[in-house]
């Protein structure tokens, strides 16, 4: 697509407003590094909804290279489900046209560049970690520290071996940390020297692989205006394009993530071929997928007044977001755990064993890292069996927790969890609700009563979108029942019993007068019937050491009646954290007991 | 019709396609080749002693002209050649006579040809691998190898090399081009048919792979080869196709789309994708997820 086609009728504000003054019709796209993914949302009956929603090929690599291919793909295949004339000669039409044709804009979520990659240094380095994970929180960024350069003594070997790695990382900037202490043990110059090295290693290398030796190194400092000046002035020289913002304090962790976005746009989108292009059309900047889910997330929370954690286990990377009702942001990703060409980093930071653990039959070492392999080389590809579908949901659920456990994290804080979103393909694909339910549970490990909801059209990174150019549509599609499923509510008891003994009676009263009753033993997981729709008045007796949300032992009966969902309402009694058997033979067994409590079969 | 742009992206091979390759020059290697002169895949472009104070021979690897000659880094040569891209490699580029292995002969003492690459339609064993190193071969293009033997002769977490998070095993000894991937597959009988008839021509091959770029191994062998017709540059399928099955059951089969479903279909383990049906090579047919598809013709 090179550009929108433009129709006469134009959104404004002034005495001449059209007939439309709020948005009609919006396109929606999620461009992942695997695939595209658009969704068409439309006004019905006065109330947003979603109309089509397509996914096709990402197209960032060769033999394509173009970003906007897939897009242009998806919006094809949406026209020929709803019939409805989206393009005119390749382009899209903006905005809606008289006739129907067109939408009104487009909203764009990617992450197909992959992370910010950024070198970090700097006096500050150490003492500002947690305020720079909090100004870089919801941002897509991979950080790593500058290394020290070998000394003028050290071995050629050392200098090659540091110079690869590098090489490798490809850096897209840098990010200088002045001290918050005024002259600490390293200096501001110290920093400067080792930068310009650097800078030095990093130009050499692209003059080697014939790249743009001409651009610059982009290099953000958040100093004291001394400091900054003073290592400005020693790296500018050495091909660094230097910007100063304000020293990271609580107050002031806006002008960094600012920069930071820019740099985002700059160093990783733009580039992308065809982004220019989608760029155009796009009616807000185009966000990052972390930066959307944390839209969403954040949005929602505030809507709903609920504390709420977004959950999006991509291809090639994961992110956990969350947020509450007063506002509090707690966002964690892990750009490179995924379960498709993630899955290599996924396996190994998790390591092997935690992986196998979540798994109802005996698997291999062998056959798990030639699966993980298999998913990095052919990234398309979807579980072809119902042992690689284990060994999927396995992989995201190591990946979910790697997420939470990414530098900077604050997820653990987050006690009480009322609501799970759970997004990206390995939860939206599950043959079964409960399976996505189950992995969720699992990786998060929530406590007291937490209400599960799954996005099997993968909209929750694209209403983040949405939130931004329509906060009303937003909420809307969020609401309606095609964008969002209701698998159900599930009671986490916590502290322990004897194993078998009864950790919690649940009690049900239906509205027709009949009660379900349930004593969930110790180590056991249950589903109770509660369908989609269902109401039920919920009682919950628990054990004198079991915690259902409450403290130990406190009784809830609760005064207004919970709702059904897909999998029903679940009473997980398995501990927290969830402990397992030694033996992998009796860990295949627990596993396939929990499973086959909801509903799941095991293969 | 729908489109696919999995890997290979819709042709493990590509004949008659121009391309530019460089061949690298080392310090004290002398070009004897000049700008602009047509070259054989098998002549030599330079030679010389190298920093080891080895004699070295520079091969062309594949015929074209020379498009550039950088003394001490590089010569370039353009030209019309057939790229077969495999699943995954490692090693540098490489080139050198294609050779099959004695039949009868076990594995880790079989006769191998100095400076040559072997052909191993098979899944290609630990001890092959080594018996090739130690043979003096550059390169093997098998069908698969199990992970932990590769591995343990690259000595690399192949994860990691795949992420780009360690550098390229620098100095591997031997050239590996795996045209399936991992485990235990032979070499598709097509693909392997076709690389039995280029036994003996010089061919130039390259282990790089970098999954995120969609960078994969590469054999190019010359450019005569009769092979079925490229299929367009954005690959797609459509009833007609001939597809390779890449995953499932069917692994390793090939077949002719007889259908293309509208709507998507419920497949094990319970997906519902969008799929083909597929006249396999048996006359039976199956139906197919697209993601498992290859297009091959």
């Amino acid at each position: 697509m090179a550009g929108a086609t433009q129709t006469s009728a134009r959104q404004s504000s002034g005495p001449d407003k059209p007939e439309y003054s709020r948005t009609r019709a919006l396109l929606v796209a999620d461009c992942g590094s695997v695939f595209t993914k658009v969704a068409l949302i439309g006004m019905v009956e006065d109330r947003y909804r979603l109309q089509a929603c397509v996914q096709e090929p990402s197209t960032i690599t060769t033999p394509v290279a173009d970003l906007a291919v897939g897009v242009q793909m998806a919006i094809e295949q949406l026209e020929s489900i709803t019939g409805r004339t989206l393009l005119q000669d390749g382009k899209l039409i903006v905005p809606m046209r008289e006739d129907g044709a067109g939408v009104d804009g487009l909203a764009l979520a990617t992450s197909a560049g992959g992370p910010l990659r950024l070198l970090t240094a700097g006096p500050g380095r150490e003492a500002l970690a947690a305020l720079l994970h909090r100004a870089i929180g919801g941002l897509f960024v991979q950080m790593e520290s500058l290394p020290e350069p070998p000394g003028s003594g050290s071995p050629q070997a050392e200098w090659s071996q540091l110079d690869a790695q590098m090489q490798k990382l490809a850096p897209h900037g840098m990010l200088l940390l002045g001290s918050p202490f005024g002259r600490g043990p390293t200096s501001i110059e110290e920093t400067g020297q080792a930068v310009s090295i650097w800078l030095d290693a990093l130009q050499a290398q692209s003059h080697d692989q014939e790249a743009t030796s001409a651009s610059a190194m982009p290099v953000i400092i958040s100093a004291s205006s001394e400091d900054a000046q003073a290592v400005t002035r020693m790296i500018e020289s050495h091909g660094a394009t230097c910007q100063t913002v304000e020293p990271l304090s609580p107050s002031s962790l806006l002008p960094l993530n600012r920069a930071l976005s820019t740099l985002y746009e700059r160093a990783v989108l733009q580039p992308l071929h065809g982004y220019s292009s989608l760029r155009a059309l796009s009616t807000t900047v185009p966000a990052s997928t972390v930066t959307a889910l944390g839209g969403l997330t954040r949005f929602l929370a505030h809507h709903f007044q609920t504390t709420l954690v977004g959950v999006d286990v991509g291809a090639s990377s994961t992110a956990v977001i969350g947020a509450t009702p007063k506002g509090e942001f707690l966002p964690a990703a892990h750009p490179r755990a995924g379960v498709g060409p993630g899955a290599g980093s996924i396996v190994r930071e998790a390591g092997v064993r935690n992986i196998l653990r979540w798994l109802a039959s005996e698997v291999s070492e062998e056959e798990l890292r030639e699966y993980s392999l298999s998913r990095m080389l052919r990234p398309r590809a979807l579980p072809a069996t119902p042992r690689e579908l284990e060994i999927e949901h396995a992989l995201a659920r190591e990946a979910i927790r790697l997420a939470m456990q990414a530098p900077g994290s604050r997820l653990s804080g987050l006690d009480a969890l009322d609501v799970v979103l759970g997004t990206g393909g390995v939860l939206a694909h599950a043959p079964q609700p409960a399976m996505s339910l189950l992995t969720m549970l699992d990786a998060l490990q929530p406590r007291g009563i937490t209400s599960f909801v799954l996005d099997p059209a993968h909209l929750a990174n694209m209403i983040g979108g949405i939130a931004a150019v329509d906060q009303q549509a937003a909420a809307e599609v969020a609401e309606s029942d095609t964008a969002m499923l209701q698998l159900g509510s599930v009671i986490s008891a916590t502290g322990s019993v004897p194993e078998g003994q009864t950790a919690v009676r649940v009690v049900l009263e239906f509205p027709d007068g009949h009660n379900h009753v349930e004593d969930v033993a110790q180590g056991s997981i249950v589903r109770l019937p509660l369908r989609p729709g269902e109401r039920a008045t919920l009682g919950l007796y628990p054990a004198p050491t079991i915690d259902i949300g409450l403290g130990p032992g406190h009784q809830a009966r609760a005064s207004e009646p919970v709702e059904g969902g897909l999998v029903g309402l679940v009473v997980d009694a398995r501990g927290r954290p969830i402990v397992l058997p030694e033996l992998p033979a009796a860990i295949a067994l627990r596993q396939a007991q929990w499973r086959r409590s909801l509903g799941l079969e095991v293969s | 019709m729908r489109l696919t742009l999995d890997h290979p992206l819709g042709s493990q091979l590509t004949p008659g396609v121009v391309i530019q390759r460089q061949r690298p020059l080392w310090a004290g290697g002398s070009a004897l080749v000049t700008l602009g002169e047509l070259v054989r895949a098998d002549q030599v472009l330079a030679e010389g002693i190298d920093t080891r104070g080895e004699e070295r021979r520079l091969i062309a690897g594949m015929a074209g002209r020379i498009t550039e000659i950088v003394a001490g880094d590089h010569i370039t040569i353009a030209g019309t050649a057939t790229v077969l891209d495999g699943m995954v490699g490692a090693g540098g580029v490489v080139a050198g006579p294609l050779v099959t292995l004695q039949r009868g002969e076990a594995l880790a003492v079989t006769p191998i040809q100095p400076g040559s690459v072997v052909l191993f339609p098979q899944q290609v064993p630990l001890t092959l691998l080594q018996r090739a190193v130690t043979g003096g071969a550059l390169a093997i293009v098998a069908g698969s190898a199990l992970v932990r033997e590769l591995e343990a002769f690259v000595r690399m977490d192949i994860s990691a090399m795949l992420d780009g998070n360690l550098p390229e095993p620098r100095g591997l000894p031997l050239t590996i081009v795996l045209t399936e991937g991992f485990g235990a597959m032979a070499m598709r009988p097509s693909i392997a048919h076709m690389l039995n008839q280029q036994v003996g021509a010089t061919v130039l091959i390259s282990g790089r792979t970098d999954p995120r770029k969609n960078i994969r191994p590469e054999i190019i062998l010359p450019a005569h080869i009769v092979a079925p017709p490229r299929p367009p540059s954005l690959p797609a399928l459509k009833e007609g196709s001939t597809v390779a099955i890449m995953a499932g059951r069917l692994r390793g089969r090939e077949g002719e789309i007889a259908h293309l479903y509208a709507r998507k279909q419920y497949v094990s383990p319970g997906l519902s994708v969008q799929c083909a049906s597929v006249r396999l090579d048996d006359g039976t047919s199956a139906t197919v997820p697209l993601h498992a598809l290859d297009r091959i013709g």
